[in-house]
This record gives C-alpha cells, sequence and structure tokens, in this order.
C-alpha cells in the first residue's frame, strides 16, 4: 500500500496536538506532516523554504486546513493549490472553528472538497476526524 | 388672483407672481412688496424695471423710513396723491418719476407682515377704492404668504429629517458591519479555547484516570459538561445574531407543514413519549422560510420539552383571532409559567426554569421575538404553572396588513 500521509495546516499547538491524537487513534493515516501557517503549507506542497529538497511528486492524500492561519490564511492557501496544475487535483478539507456562512460559501467556491466545522466536544471532535479518515484515506479513490 | 397665489407654495415664487399680477392688471408705474424682519422691512419682490434698480438687500426701518416704513409702524394703509407734499415720502427708486403713491399692511391677525406699496407716475392716481381693492388684496397675500411660509418649513423640517434618515441608516450600517465581524470573532476565535478545554480534560480522564479519585474525576466530567455548554451558548447567540442579519426572502410559507415536520423529528428523538399533536390544516402565510421555521422550531420545540415531566401531552398549533386580527398559537398543557414573569419570557438568557429541570440556552424566545419584529408581528405568552402556556404570534402581510 502507498504512503498515505495527511497534511495538516493549524497554527495553534493545542489544536494541532488534538487534531493529532484524534487522527493517530482512527489509525487511518501512516504519516501526518504539519505546517504551522499557509505560507509553510504552500513550501512543502511546491517544495519551497525549509522544503526546498523534498520531491514533490509526492503529493499528500489530504490537506486539511484551518481557515484562521498567520501569513498566508486558509483560504488564499487553497486559492494557490487550485491555481497550480500540479495540485489542483488535490483533496482540501476545511477544518476550523466557524459555521459562518461567508465562510463555508468563500470555501466551496475556491474548491474545497468537503467543510467541517470542529466540534467543542472532543469525543464529537475525535468521531468526525476518524469519518474524515476513513473516507478520504480508505473509502475515496484517489487519482493513480 | 388669489387663486392663484395662494396655489403658489414657494415664498419667492409666490411673491414675484403677486407683483406682476397686480402690476399688469392696473399698470402700475411699480409695485413692491416688503417682507418685516424684525425692525426693518426687507424687499421681497418688485416689478420690473423697478425690481432692477432695487438692491436686494434693501432695509427700511419700520415706523422710520419712508411711507413703507410709517406704514408697516402703524397698520394702517396710506395714500399719498403728491409725493412732493408729503414729508414722509423718501426717494428710494434712483429716479424722480413717482408722483403718487399708495400703500398698505400686509397683516395677520393684526400683525404686521410686509407692506404692499403701488407708485404711479401721475399725480393722485389712486382713490378711496384703490385702498379698499388693494387692502383686500394684502388681505388674501397675507394668507398666502403664511402658507407658503410654512411650506417652507414643513419641507425645511422634511429635509433636515431625510438627512437624519441618512445619518442613522449609516450608523445602523457601521454597528452593523461592526455586529458581524463580533459574531465572526466570536464564532472562529472564542470557541477555540473552549475545544482545548473539553479536549485536555477528555485526554486527562483517559490518560490519567487511575491517578484521580472518584471527586477528581467528577470535577473532570463538569469541566466539561461547562465547556460544552458553554459552546451551545455561544452557538445559539450566534444564532440569535443571523436572525438579525441579511435580508429576509418573502415567500408563500406553509406553516401546517412545517410544524408537522417539526413534530415528526421530535417524536423521533422520543419515540416513547405520548405527545398528541393538533395541527390546524393549510395554514399559510407570507415570510422568511428559514426564519419562520426557526420559530415554530422554537415554539414546538419549547412545547415539547416543558411537556416532559407529564405522562401525557398535547400540543397544538392554529389561527386565532386576537384584537381583530389573525394570531397564531402554539398551545401545550405542559409545566407552564408564571405571569408575573410574563416580560422576561423574550429576553436573550433569561430562564424561568432551572436548567436541571428543562435544558436550554434560554436564548430561543429573544430569537423567535427577533424573527417575528423582523415580519412586523408580535408575540407573547400566557399561561400558569402547571397549566400549560400558549405563545402568539403575529405576522405583517405583504399588502401592509396584519393578516
Amino acid at each position: 500500500m502507498k504512503d498515505k500521509t495527511i497534511l495538516l495546516v493549524e497554527d495553534n499547538p493545542n489544536d494541532e496536538l488534538l487534531t493529532l491524537r484524534a487522527l493517530k487513534k482512527s489509525k487511518v493515516a501512516n504519516g501526518v506532516v504539519v505546517a504551522h501557517d499557509g505560507a509553510e503549507a504552500l513550501d512543502y506542497l511546491f517544495g519551497a523554504g525549509e522544503y526546498a529538497e523534498r520531491d514533490i511528486s509526492i503529493l499528500p492524500t489530504v490537506v486539511l486546513l484551518d481557515l484562521k492561519l498567520p501569513k498566508i490564511d486558509g483560504l488564499e492557501v487553497l486559492e494557490r493549490i487550485r491555481a497550480d496544475e500540479r495540485t489542483q487535483l488535490l483533496p482540501v478539507v476545511i477544518l476550523t472553528s466557524s459555521d459562518e456562512e461567508q465562510d463555508i460559501v468563500e470555501s466551496y467556491k475556491l474548491g474545497a472538497n468537503s467543510y467541517i466545522r470542529k466540534p467543542v466536544d472532543f469525543d464529537q471532535f475525535a468521531e468526525a476526524i476518524q469519518q474524515l479518515g476513513l473516507y478520504w484515506l480508505v473509502l475515496n479513490s484517489c487519482l493513480p | 388672483m388669489s387663486q392663484k397665489t395662494t396655489a403658489i407654495l414657494d415664498l419667492d415664487a409666490l411673491l414675484h407672481q403677486a407683483v406682476d399680477l397686480i402690476g399688469d392688471a392696473f399698470g402700475y408705474y411699480s409695485v413692491i412688496l416688503r417682507l418685516v424682519a424684525g425692525e426693518n422691512l426687507l424687499l421681497g419682490a418688485a416689478t420690473l424695471p423697478v425690481a432692477q434698480r432695487l438692491e436686494k438687500d434693501t432695509r427700511l426701518r419700520i415706523g422710520f423710513e419712508g411711507i413703507t416704513g410709517w406704514v408697516a409702524g402703524s397698520g394702517e394703509p396710506l395714500l399719498v396723491p403728491d409725493v412732493s407734499q408729503e414729508p414722509r415720502y423718501r426717494e428710494t427708486l434712483g429716479e424722480p418719476k413717482t408722483q403718487s403713491e399708495l400703500a398698505v399692511p400686509i397683516k395677520l391677525k393684526d400683525v404686521v407682515i410686509g407692506v404692499l406699496d403701488v407708485q404711479s407716475t401721475k399725480l393722485a392716481a389712486f382713490s378711496e377704492e384703490d385702498v379698499i381693492v388693494l387692502q383686500t388684496l394684502a388681505d388674501q397675500l397675507a394668507v398666502a404668504i403664511e402658507n407658503a411660509k410654512l411650506y417652507e418649513r414643513v419641507r425645511g423640517y422634511a429635509a433636515e429629517l431625510e438627512q437624519r434618515v441618512v445619518e442613522r441608516t449609516a450608523e445602523l450600517a457601521a454597528v452593523n458591519k461592526e455586529l458581524e465581524t463580533f459574531a465572526y470573532s466570536i464564532s472562529h476565535d472564542l470557541r477555540a479555547p473552549l475545544r482545548h478545554i473539553n479536549g485536555f480534560s477528555r485526554i486527562l480522564l483517559e490518560n490519567h484516570f487511575d491517578d484521580l479519585d472518584e471527586a477528581g474525576q467528577g470535577y473532570l466530567h463538569r469541566v466539561r459538561a461547562a465547556s460544552k455548554r458553554m459552546g451551545r451558548l455561544i452557538d445559539d447567540m450566534l444564532k440569535l445574531s443571523r436572525t438579525t442579519r441579511g435580508e429576509l426572502r418573502h415567500q408563500r410559507v406553509n406553516l401546517s407543514d412545517l410544524a408537522h415536520e417539526i413534530a415528526k423529528g421530535l417524536q423521533r428523538t422520543q419515540p416513547e413519549r405520548e405527545v398528541e399533536f393538533v395541527i390546524q390544516p393549510e395554514v399559510i402565510v407570507d415570510g422568511d422560510l428559514p426564519l419562520l421555521r426557526a420559530v415554530l422550531e422554537n415554539l414546538i420545540g419549547n412545547a415539547w420539552k416543558f411537556t416532559s415531566q407529564h405522562p401525557s401531552a398535547r400540543i397544538e398549533f392554529g389561527i386565532t383571532e386576537h384584537e381583530g386580527q389573525r394570531a397564531y398559537f402554539v398551545r401545550d398543557d405542559g409545566a407552564g409559567f408564571n405571569m408575573d414573569y410574563a416580560d422576561k419570557l423574550f429576553s436573550a438568557f433569561q430562564r424561568l426554569h432551572r436548567t436541571t429541570k428543562f435544558p436550554g440556552t434560554g436564548v430561543g424566545l429573544a430569537t423567535v421575538q427577533r424573527i417575528i419584529h423582523r415580519h412586523g408581528g408580535q408575540v407573547w405568552a400566557e399561561g400558569a404553572v402547571e397549566e400549560g402556556a400558549t405563545f402568539y404570534f403575529t405576522l405583517l402581510s405583504k399588502e401592509g396588513e396584519r393578516t
């Protein structure tokens, strides 16, 4: 089986820890790469900055993208992913705090594959992450 | 002439039309209309070519200057057959053509508001009859001038009001924008720390369960429950703020269908409960579907909740009449409430029951009230402790009538 990695774009260390824990419990991901802001996420995907040496032909199976990020915000990251032909088909799941209509609409307009609002209750959050992992890494047929 | 002038509401136009009409009708050399302004008389209008020689800001002191000034001071008409023999005469036109002059006061309820002055190049051009005719005209003019002044004032108020509406609307838009930013920030920023509190207390319970005694575990459960509750409060608050944001989208809404849907949903959550729903069919209104759905969800949801401690219950939805208007109601036979606190029902975060007995955040009825107010309606409630509650609301129809 091919390595299935997840790119988690998350600036908040608490959220990072909790999401990693939930992902670990779901046992669907072989590896999780964490980018702490939008710029780092783009560096990882396009092989720049500290990821200049990375083989960028290997894409993550799915990107979990927070919207409120320092430097380059989530919507802009999404826009750049969709604008580049190397990543335009990459599954991107918005994983964020807000369920404000404007965020949801903008995300889908820019080509998000899914939009998930993090529930306050950790059990529900873990459940959501589990289902998300199951869907994008196991059930869904990704591009070859 | 009186008809022609009383219909004119623009003061300046009125004065000009008046002097022109009088000049044309009687063939006078000059017709000059002056209006009282404090202690002076100011030029209102004059016939051509006199008007061109008179300065717009010519002032005559009332009671002192010229025939016109004297008439304004005395309130009596003055007929001067030969101006050269009249000590009160003042040459004001810059051209000594005037031989005789007649001036009458323009009075409104015995107060002089102006002077109508006619001059002739002939000696003794005016008769006593002319005095009566001109005075009659002046009396009618007084009314017309007053009307025009009132109208100008009203127009001024209207313009001021309009300006104020523009300003308030801008203020409101700014406040709305601020509210939106605030809600957005709450949605994003306030929930994150709550998730962390909840998540880490969950991890503590999971990883360090054995390190904690029963009390410690209990406290952690409370931390988790409290964070969840605050999460719900924030969500409800955002819902409440959303009901006042955005445009209303009016359409035909079948409230009966909505009520049935909501009832079915509730019955699915607790199939063991014995609740009879009585829903009047084909209750159709005009309004915003998602918002009206939220109204019924809250009212019927409340009825469901507050009957939960009774072995069986009956929840009704239908139309009734209130003060000649069509009103809609949701009635239950549940816990009810004390009418003394009826005014607190619709305030956000106000609850009449303990959370342990009936859970809730106290935002539902505040949301209902906002939505109904936005629809131009009213909402109120009747009830008694342990005898159920009835919530009524009205809606404003598109035609502007309450239906």
